[in-house]
């Protein structure tokens, strides 16, 4: 038996595994954009467990919205991924250094 | 169709986004001479119109529409006529710059007023999920926007750092968020503070969990320090006309979101946000006004004054009592307005020949534009606190609700903080009207209506200097009602 304590561990590890390789990796802006990614989709299980566990359906809908935004998010980041590779020629994390102060 | 009527101001301001997005479409087949009159014009009267039918239409129609998702009340009436105002207002000022640099296509208006949307479903909001699409859309129109001059590197690498902290910020915003839907079941800022208190404060730690969650959200929307790192850079990395812009509206949006999510959603979890948002103002008045000192890049040091005022206005949340968040709220009016004369008037020096990076440009300023430095001159002694200016009022304000609180402390450490602050504004002062260069050629331009806006804009610091309580009135009518 699967039990709501179960979604939420899985949620927080995601969630965690998220935040973590936000912070450690230094290589490749496209892994940022998939901890990113990552993170969204830990708090979808967090509202689906709690919608199916509650019988109330307003976290599925929340679900959804999360789900659109999450995809607009990643276009503008692509987006933006592409405007700084034709400056820098480069993805690299440690090269966004110009600002400073 | 009263619930129409409730959302009007979003309305226009959804209807404009859409009519210059179409507009821009046409370009093939229009004069751009045509365009660059058509685009701005219909923002404008979007804007005009969204201000108009919030402070007079929506009077009759009080109360939650749309199932619950919406609240029409005072608040959300100051706040959007405000709003809209202020976008405005940021559209007379750039509408010529953007111009000169070729930046004035239709995109720049359609974000525009999709970002004044994100804010107004922000102010408007009555639940979680609205308020989660608003910020979305504010920060997903203004990571475009930071960006929106692609020949310009370091805008690029400024909006990619502000997307990414962004884009953390909203994941801990929505795990705060269903760890709150959870535990109270509901995603209603109406039922939530009955849900919790239903609850007893049983789940303790998970709440608080809930609470630090969203409150580290906040910060990073809103530029507190120990989340603002974004700010300088973004400050200093976008365009100004973008940096006028990101200044100011989302000030507004974030003082509505404090206000809806913490002080009225989470009102029966007050001990345990209130010490959390004190420490964040704290640290942000100290980090905000230290780090402000050792700048020579002005758009930078404006970006350090802006977390510092950021701390001010999180001390008057962080009461918890009616006075705080009326005072916060004052302050954060203030602020916006007179960042934006700060922002306008590097915009319109630019216009003159004088573009403003580090502060050593602004030397012998009042040799050779002494009615735009005399205005600069308000701008700063007004963001540093001196009467009879404006801001001295929004600071008192703060000041005396923290008093009333009983918080003495925290009242000492901000005026000692303001003191210091005051250093980095006089030495701009000191800069324009006592370092001389040698003869300089201004470039002659003629006065229009962004020129005239700005003068007013100006003055009125000073004037409503002299009469601080009718604003205070207003912002004290829209809390308590």
């Amino acid at each position: 038996m699967i039990t709501l304590n179960d979604y939420l561990i899985l949620g927080a590890i995601l969630f965690a595994l998220g935040v973590m390789g936000l912070f450690i990796n230094r290589k490749n802006l496209v892994v940022l954009l998939m901890c990113v990614e990552l993170i969204l989709l830990a708090v979808n299980i967090n509202f689906v467990a709690f919608s199916r566990y509650l019988m109330n359906r307003e976290g599925q809908v929340f679900v959804f919205f999360v789900l659109t935004v999450a995809a607009a998010e990643s276009a503008i980041g692509l987006a933006l991924l592409v405007v700084v590779f034709r400056h820098r020629q480069s993805i690299n994390v440690q090269d966004l250094n110009q600002l400073k102060g | 169709m009263m619930s129409m009527t409730a959302i009007a101001p979003e309305a226009w301001i959804a209807g404009g986004a859409l009519f210059v997005v179409l507009l821009e479409a046409l370009r093939p087949f229009v004069k751009d001479r045509v365009l660059a009159w058509a685009i701005p014009a219909s923002t404008l009267v979007a804007l005009g119109l969204a201000a108009m039918t919030a402070s007079f239409w929506r009077g009759s129609s009080q109360g939650v529409f749309f199932d619950g998702t919406l609240v029409v009340d005072p608040l959300s009436r100051l706040l959007v006529v405000a709003v809209s105002v202020v976008a405005l207002l940021v559209v007379i000022y750039s509408v010529g710059d953007l111009e000169r640099h070729d930046l004035g296509h239709g995109e720049y208006y359609a974000l525009l007023l999709t970002a004044t949307l994100g804010i107004l479903a922000i102010v408007t909001g009555a639940d979680v999920l609205v308020l989660f699409l608003g910020i979305e859309l504010l920060s997903l129109s203004l990571y475009a926007m930071v960006s929106i001059d692609r020949e310009r590197a370091i805008a690029a690498e400024a909006a990619m750092k502000y997307f990414f902290l962004g884009a953390i910020a909203s994941g801990i915003l929505l795990y705060g968020l269903s760890l709150l839907y959870g535990l109270s079941g509901t995603l209603s800022l109406v039922t939530l503070p009955r849900m919790i208190l239903g609850l007893g404060g049983g789940d303790h730690l998970l709440f608080f969990f809930a609470t630090t969650f969203v409150i580290v959200a906040l910060a990073f929307k809103f530029g507190a320090a120990p989340f603002h790192m974004w700010v300088p850079d973004v400050y200093e990395g976008s365009p100004t006309p973008i940096t006028l812009l990101v200044a100011t509206i989302p000030e507004l949006g974030a003082i509505a979101l404090f206000v809806r999510l913490l002080v009225v959603g989470l009102h029966p979890l007050m001990s345990q946000w209130a010490p959390l948002v004190l420490g964040v103002a704290i640290l942000s008045l100290l980090i905000g006004n230290l780090a402000a000192l050792a700048q020579s890049n002005f758009k930078r040091l404006l970006a350090y004054s802006a977390i510092a005022h950021v701390g001010f206005i999180l001390l008057g949340i962080a009461t918890g009592t009616i006075e705080g968040e009326i005072a916060a709220i004052y302050y954060t009016v203030i602020y916006v307005s007179m960042t934006l004369l700060a922002f306008g008037l590097l915009l319109a020096l630019r216009a003159r020949g004088r573009d403003v990076e580090s502060l050593d440009d602004l030397a012998g300023l009042s040799q050779v534009h002494p009615w735009w430095s005399l205005l600069m001159l308000f701008a700063m002694f007004s963001l540093a606190g001196v009467p009879p200016f404006i801001g001295f009022w929004a600071k008192l304000a703060i000041l005396r609700a923290l008093l009333g609180n009983g918080e003495a402390w925290v009242a000492v450490l901000a005026v000692v903080m303001a003191v210091v602050g005051a250093f980095y504004y006089l030495r701009v002062v000191k800069i324009m009207y006592f370092d001389r260069i040698a003869n300089e050629k201004s470039v002659p331009a003629p006065w229009g209506v962004p020129e005239i806006v700005l003068s007013v804009n100006g003055c009125a610091l000073f004037v409503l200097g002299l009469m601080p309580d009718a604003l205070w009135q207003l912002c004290a009518w829209a809390v308590h009602h």
